[in-house]
């Protein structure tokens, strides 16, 4: 009895997505999520469905049966202008140009078969260490080195700080995050939160449909910087009017700028932080924010560097939360400018390896 | 005797309560987390090494300052009361263990913990 009840509350509630966004989609998830009936969340641990937006490279194909496999059970996939997986059933395919919202919440209220894991329910790493926790492996000595559970320990490398050897973790984040350039793999170095070397593994998509920026793909850039500084009130709001601005209605951008000042969010960007050349000015992430909200004018203080910008060159020795920042200071146009392949893969990086170079001579 | 009895009752009596609570409005169905829901999200990404690692507490020398002023606090209450009883000797006694103490403090001055990073 109490469960009937506390389902049918539960129904009431929003459709908590969580977003694996493909090429040219990000703008119409945006929209989608300004619904009341939806709440886009960071986490698939948080997410009931799975929404797979637009086309996505073969390249990322392992990265989204991750995601779709960390979503708690019973989840929910719509394939929302993308290609489903050929070992689904009966996948729920919308094509991109139709609105996603009727299908969202039908997904919601089905009793569909459970969807498969499309990984195996094991161990991503099998054993292989030596010892009583695995921590002698091969080649180790003592507690160092080894490969407990078929992975390397963290071995230890120069602190870019203060170059104490420390260890080192390495990881692999991308492509799937909310705050996050669409289509951006990044290999990180951390030591604690602190990015040590990052490299490019798959170049983030370009502006959608090739368009240059107007005031629309401002704000939502804008709006994706505001969600970093926990200010979802203000991003949703710059979303909204940008969503206006699409369907020519007018907007009003001072009353943005000055809510988002009244905010403290300027104040909460480090002045310098992530300062480079962009586009034949200096600026760094408060100035970006402050020409997104159509105010020219905010010029860094900050000491900057002249030096020809590299993505990877401005996250090193930054703490997670400013590189996150940093990452999203750019549009997709500049980022594509700045961010070009550093590191191939097995499965041969990008789809369109020239296209980055050709924006990147654009950029400068 | 009897409160005590009463007291056990009650214990029994909320424990009852919580698991019949959990079984009515728990997580109904498979809530079982399997091996990829147990690691890390990182947008599709994997680890490449293990997250057992060492990393650096960088609030150490502060800790270290913290230590030797409150160690000096700790000690000179007790000093404080018996200083009149016992005068001078107590006033050197305090003196050696300051000196001592300071040493500790600027050792940490030099290796910079008042610089603020």
């Amino acid at each position: 009895m109490a469960i009937g009840w506390l389902d049918r509350l539960a129904a009431g509630a929003p459709v908590a997505i969580f977003a694996a966004v493909g090429r040219d989609a990000i703008e119409r998830v945006e929209d989608l999520s300004l619904d009341s009936r939806i709440t886009w969340v960071a986490s698939p641990r948080h997410a009931e469905v799975l929404l797979v937006a637009g086309r996505i490279r073969s390249q990322d194909g392992q990265a989204l049966r991750v995601v779709h496999a960390q979503i708690p059970g019973p989840r929910k996939t719509l394939w929302w202008g993308s290609e489903p997986f050929d070992t689904l059933a009966s996948p729920t395919v919308v094509p991109l140009v139709e609105d996603a919202l009727p299908q969202v919440l039908k997904l919601r209220a089905s009793h569909l078969k459970k969807e498969p894991d499309l990984l195996p329910d094991e161990p991503p790493n099998l054993w292989r260490g030596v010892g009583p926790n695995g921590q002698g492996g091969k080649g180790g000595k003592g507690m160092m080195g080894g490969v407990p559970y078929g992975r390397p320990m963290a071995m230890t490398d120069e602190d870019g700080r203060d170059g104490l050897q420390l260890d080192q973790t390495a990881v692999t984040i991308g492509p799937y995050l909310q705050a996050w350039p669409c289509g951006l793999v990044l290999e990180l170095a951390l030591q604690g939160d602190v990015v040590q070397h990052a490299q490019v593994v798959r170049t983030p998509y370009g502006p959608t449909n090739g368009t240059v920026e107007d005031v629309s793909s401002r704000l939502r850039s804008a709006a994706r910087m505001l969600i970093l500084l926990q200010l979802d009130g203000l991003a949703e709001r710059c979303r909204r009017a940008a969503a206006a601005h699409d369907c020519a209605r007018a907007v009003d951008i001072e009353a943005l700028r000055a809510a988002v000042r009244r905010s403290g969010a300027f104040a909460a960007l480090q002045v310098g932080l992530g300062a480079c050349r962009l586009e034949g000015a200096e600026t760094d992430i408060r100035s970006r924010l402050c020409a997104w909200l159509g105010d020219d004018a905010g010029q860094p203080k900050g000491a900057t560097t002249g030096a020809k910008p590299r993505l990877s060159g401005l996250l090193t020795g930054l703490e997670w939360n400013e590189a996150m920042l940093v990452v999203n200071s750019f549009t997709p146009h500049q980022l594509r400018g700045i961010a070009p392949r550093e590191k191939a893969t097995d499965e041969g990086g990008d789809d369109e390896p020239n296209g980055a170079h050709a924006a990147m001579e654009h950029a400068h | 005797m009897s409160s005590l009895l009463a007291l056990l009752l009650v214990a029994f009596a909320s424990l009852a309560a919580g698991l019949v609570l959990q079984f009515a409005v728990g997580p109904s169905g498979d809530a079982s987390v399997s091996n990829p829901q147990a690691a890390p999200f990182l947008g599709g990404g994997t680890m490449k090494t293990h997250a057992w690692q060492r990393f650096h507490v960088r609030y150490y020398s502060m800790v270290l300052l913290f230590i030797a002023f409150e160690m000096e606090m700790m000690f000179m209450y007790p000093w404080a009361v018996v200083f009149v009883e016992e005068g001078a000797k107590a006033l050197m006694e305090m003196g050696m263990f300051l000196a001592i103490l300071s040493v500790g403090i600027v050792y940490a001055w030099r290796e910079g913990v008042f610089r603020w990073q």
